[in-house]
This record gives structure tokens, C-alpha cells and sequence, in this order.
């Protein structure tokens, strides 16, 4: 029986019951070995048609401005500050009951942080604080304001 | 007077509950208690839990089909059917679940996976927990190739996508499917983290990786519409749901349809969630779900849960070490759609290992490349037994 022929009896709710276990374990096999051999090629094919996309739509990466006061040779180079640990305060105004969602989502965001590479914070702690700041206040006021 | 009596008894629902009915009832209350009281998946459990609430009480007709008859070349409607039976033409005809794919897609952000292409490798390799379990299903030799096929594409984790194809080829399988693949995606982070622990090491799942690139407007534009092309190419029964997910995710990019991204990601998809959950929900009756054969969705459908995880970790670790590092194998699990749980869950479990890791966002690619990847492995199914 020809692997195609197999395919279709298996296809067919009417024939598949003939087909003894080995047949049928191996039209399966080829079933998982086509998906998947189509499935890796689709998304390889995406992943080159993306890849190529960059590349057309790069633009041209921005030369830093030369400084027109350099700093003096003699000065000496600022030593490299050690991270401090940041200690996000976080006040949520909504109340949540999901305890794990919090710290991914803090986390993502200080990893969002333009001016520090990600490796140089160290989460140590998130806690609540308990009043809410004036900005906070105006803040809820304003999104109650714009929405009621 | 004590006929009419009788007669008015005989027509109570209490007089025709069955132990099949009561036990469904059972379920429905379980399922909704989980929902409401565990989280699991409320959006979607609460539905779909009342739906099978509301289907398996006794003459109540939720899902009858209309009686229709054709007198004097006249059609007359005998009985009109029941209301969840309209709703259900929306699974039926394959209407609802790219509806949901086109909120979906208002919502996603394809940046991280832009920013990383390598991404969609582990969007495909984490497909490979839906044609082992389809090899399962079928060894099992209780199940057909339609059924089987159903059954594995609960490991994509994609709710639409199962509803999508089971609707497709077993229709009759839908209500067992649908409540398996959204109740295994509430419980990722509990069928995940074993698994990503036990196939890496600490020092793997402690790696960091770089921080990703800027990705232009210019490119998130022009991402959704090649994927559509390019999908549509090479799959077609799959443009369905990619189609719909894209054109989505160009209104939310293009940044001149902002009114449609807002109807698209709130009131549309909410609207549907809605008819759709009650819909599935209502097609598992006492007949079609108290059988042998639920129990071994059951079970396929969480092994497929647990081999595209495998799958996708191992591909990860393995890209880790032929690209000389910089990838933590741990953002390979969330390849199986179920976004943005499995992305949170990498997150989690990799700040477990090492505070100062921030896997989420490069987890995320992964993430959304498994969505058009449980498509493209349905495109594909749908192929070859429709």
C-alpha cells in the first residue's frame, strides 16, 4: 500500500477501522512528519521574509554628535557607580488578587527603562506603600475625569 | 382535573432529570466555581460552564434544531429552534473563532518576535506537543483522524484554534475540546514549571539575555501583511485565522484606524467571547460528554500540553548551545500559544533562578509566533482530513 493510499484511508472515518495498529501508527507518522516538516518551513520562511524586512527598513543608524567640550585627558574617568539597588515603590491604586503578575510586570518595565542595561537592576523588594502621592491623586482623578 | 395535573407534572423539568443530566449540572457548577473562585480562565470558563449548565437542563431545548416544514410550496416554521442552537451556527460555520483572532490580533504586540525572528522556530517546535498527541489518539485506536486530529490541537494552546478545527472535523467532540483546552490553559503555570525545570539546568535557566532592538513603525506595518501573504502562500486552509489575526493587528499599527483596533480588541471580541462560550458550552450534553472518550481528550489533551512545552524548551537549549549562547532556554516553553500566560511563566520561573533576569518581553516572541504556529498546524490538519 502506497503511503498516499494509506493517508487517504486514514483520512476516511469509513476505513480507518481496517487499518491494522502499524498502519495506522505509520500514516500517523507521516501525518506528524509532513505538519511539521510544513509547519518549521512556514514559519522559516517567515522568520527569512522578517529578517530581509529589517534589513530594507533599517535606518540609518544615528552617528553620536562629537561633544564640543571633550573633557580634559587629564580628568580622571568617573569611576563606574555601583547599580544601586532599586526598590520600585509601587502603589496600586486597583485592587488584584494575581501576587505573580505583579512582579512580572514591574520587572518588564524597569527592563523598559531607556537608561540602564537590564543587568544592572536588581529587584530586592516590592512593597505597597500605604498613602497615595499627590501625583497618584491627580493622576486617578484625571482617567476618572476623562472616562465619566 | 387529575389528568391536567398529571399532565402539568409530566412537563416539569425535575420529572425528566436523569443521573446523566445531574451530573453534567454537577460539572457546570465545578467549572464555574472554578472560574469565578481558582481564576481560571473566567472570561471564558464562566460562559462555556453556563452554557453546559443551560444545555443540560431537562426541556429546556436550549440547542433544538428548528422544525421546519414546506406546505404548498410555503415554509412554515413548526417550532423554532432553541437559542443556543443560533448561536452555535456561529462555531458551526466557523464564523466566531476568527472573529476572536481578529480581537486577538488588536491586542498583540508582534514587536518582540520582529525584533527576534529566531522566535518562530520555537513557535513551531513547541507544535510538536499537537501531532505526537494526534499519534497518540490515533494509536489509542479510538478515535478517528478527524477526531484525532481535533484532539492534538488542543496543544497549541489556542482556544479559537481548537474550537476552529474541532468545529471543522468533529463537531461532536467540540464541547469536550473546548473545556479541555481552556481549562489546561488556565493551568499552565502549573503544568509548565516542572517540566522547564526538569529538562534545564540553573545555570541555563539563569542566562540573561540582550535587550531587543527598536523595532520601526515602518516594519510593524509591513509585518502583518506578509505574514498574511506569506502563510496564505504556503498554508491557505490557514488564512482563516491568520488573515483575521493580522488584519487586526494592522489596525492597531497602522495608527490611522483607531476606532476599528478599539471595537475589534474590546466590544467585538467580548461580544463573541460571549455567544461563543455559551455556544461550546452548550454542545456538551450528558450524551455527547459523560463518555470513555472524554476521559482520553482529557489526557491527550494535557500530554500535548506537556510535549509542546518539552518541545519547545529542548529546541531552545539547543539553539543556546549551536548559536554560543545568550539564549535562555526557559522562553522556549512559550511556544505554546497561551498568551501572555506561558510568556509570564518564563518570566516567573527564570526571576526564580536569578532576580535580576527579565525574560518577558523575549519570551513574548516565542509566544506570539506559537499563535500563528497552532494556525499554520490547523491550516495544515485541516488539509489533509476535511
Amino acid at each position: 500500500m502506497g503511503i498516499s493510499e494509506l493517508l487517504a484511508q486514514l483520512a476516511d472515518p469509513a476505513t480507518i477501522k481496517t487499518l491494522s495498529f502499524a498502519d495506522r501508527m505509520l500514516a500517523g507518522l507521516v501525518v506528524t512528519f509532513l505538519g511539521m516538516g510544513i509547519t518549521f518551513i512556514a514559519l522559516v520562511i517567515l522568520q527569512i521574509v522578517i529578517t530581509l524586512l529589517a534589513r530594507f527598513t533599517a535606518q540609518p543608524s544615528r552617528q553620536p554628535a562629537p561633544t564640543s567640550q571633550p573633557a580634559p585627558a587629564s580628568q580622571p574617568a568617573p569611576a563606574p557607580q555601583p547599580a544601586p539597588a532599586v526598590r520600585p515603590v509601587v502603589d496600586t491604586p486597583v485592587a488584584t488578587t494575581d501576587d505573580d503578575e505583579i512582579p512580572a510586570v514591574i520587572s518588564a518595565v524597569l527592563a523598559m527603562y531607556p537608561t540602564r542595561a537590564t543587568g544592572d537592576i536588581v529587584i530586592r523588594n516590592i512593597r505597597k506603600i500605604d498613602s497615595t502621592p499627590a501625583w497618584g491623586k491627580a493622576g486617578i482623578v484625571d482617567q476618572m475625569n476623562s472616562r465619566f | 382535573m387529575l389528568a391536567a395535573l398529571a399532565e402539568f407534572i409530566h412537563s416539569m423539568g425535575i420529572f425528566n432529570l436523569t443521573l446523566g443530566h445531574i451530573l453534567m449540572i454537577g460539572i457546570a457548577c465545578l467549572l464555574i466555581y472554578l472560574a469565578i473562585v481558582k481564576g481560571f480562565e473566567p472570561l471564558l470558563l464562566i460562559p462555556i460552564a453556563f452554557g453546559v449548565l443551560l444545555t443540560n437542563l431537562p426541556l429546556a431545548d436550549m440547542m433544538a434544531e428548528p422544525i421546519i416544514e414546506i406546505k404548498d410550496k410555503v415554509i412554515h416554521t413548526v417550532q423554532p429552534g432553541g437559542l443556543m442552537y443560533y448561536l452555535f451556527q456561529g462555531d458551526h460555520l466557523g464564523i466566531f473563532p476568527p472573529l476572536i483572532f481578529l480581537g486577538v490580533g488588536a491586542m498583540t504586540d508582534f514587536g518582540p518576535l520582529i525584533a527576534n525572528p529566531k522566535s518562530l522556530l520555537l513557535g513551531a517546535a513547541a507544535q510538536f506537543g499537537i501531532f505526537i498527541t494526534f499519534l497518540a489518539a490515533i494509536g489509542s485506536g479510538l478515535f478517528t483522524a478527524q477526531e484525532a486530529a481535533s484532539i492534538g490541537i488542543i496543544g497549541g494552546a489556542d482556544g479559537p484554534t481548537a474550537i476552529f478545527l474541532s468545529s471543522r472535523l468533529a463537531p461532536h467532540l467540540l464541547g469536550s475540546i473546548a473545556i479541555a483546552a481552556y481549562s489546561y490553559m488556565a493551568m499552565v503555570p502549573i503544568i509548565q514549571p516542572p517540566i522547564m525545570r526538569l529538562l534545564t539546568t540553573k545555570e541555563e535557566r539563569a542566562i540573561k539575555m540582550t535587550q531587543l532592538r527598536e523595532v520601526s513603525k515602518k516594519e510593524r506595518i509591513l509585518f502583518p501583511i506578509l505574514v498574511t501573504i506569506v502563510v496564505a502562500l504556503i498554508v491557505p486552509p490557514a488564512t482563516t485565522l491568520i488573515g483575521m489575526l493580522m488584519i487586526g493587528n494592522l489596525f492597531r499599527e497602522c495608527g490611522v484606524a483607531g476606532r476599528l483596533e478599539d471595537t475589534a480588541k474590546n466590544a467585538l471580541i467580548n461580544t463573541i467571547t460571549i455567544f461563543l462560550g455559551l455556544s461550546v458550552g452548550a454542545t456538551a450534553t450528558a450524551e455527547n460528554f459523560l463518555r470513555v472518550e472524554t476521559l482520553a481528550i482529557l489526557f491527550l489533551g494535557v500530554t500535548a500540553f506537556a510535549i509542546g512545552t518539552a518541545a519547545g524548551v529542548l529546541l531552545a537549549k539547543l539553539m543556546n548551545k549551536v548559536m554560543g549562547g545568550g539564549i535562555n532556554p526557559l522562553i522556549g516553553s512559550a511556544g505554546v500559544s497561551a498568551v501572555p500566560m506561558a510568556a509570564r511563566v518564563s518570566q516567573v520561573v527564570g526571576q526564580k533562578e536569578n532576580p535580576s533576569n527579565f525574560l518577558l518581553m523575549h519570551a513574548m516572541g516565542p509566544n506570539v509566533a506559537g499563535v500563528i504556529g497552532s494556525a499554520v498546524a490547523a491550516g495544515i490538519l485541516l488539509s489533509l482530513f476535511k
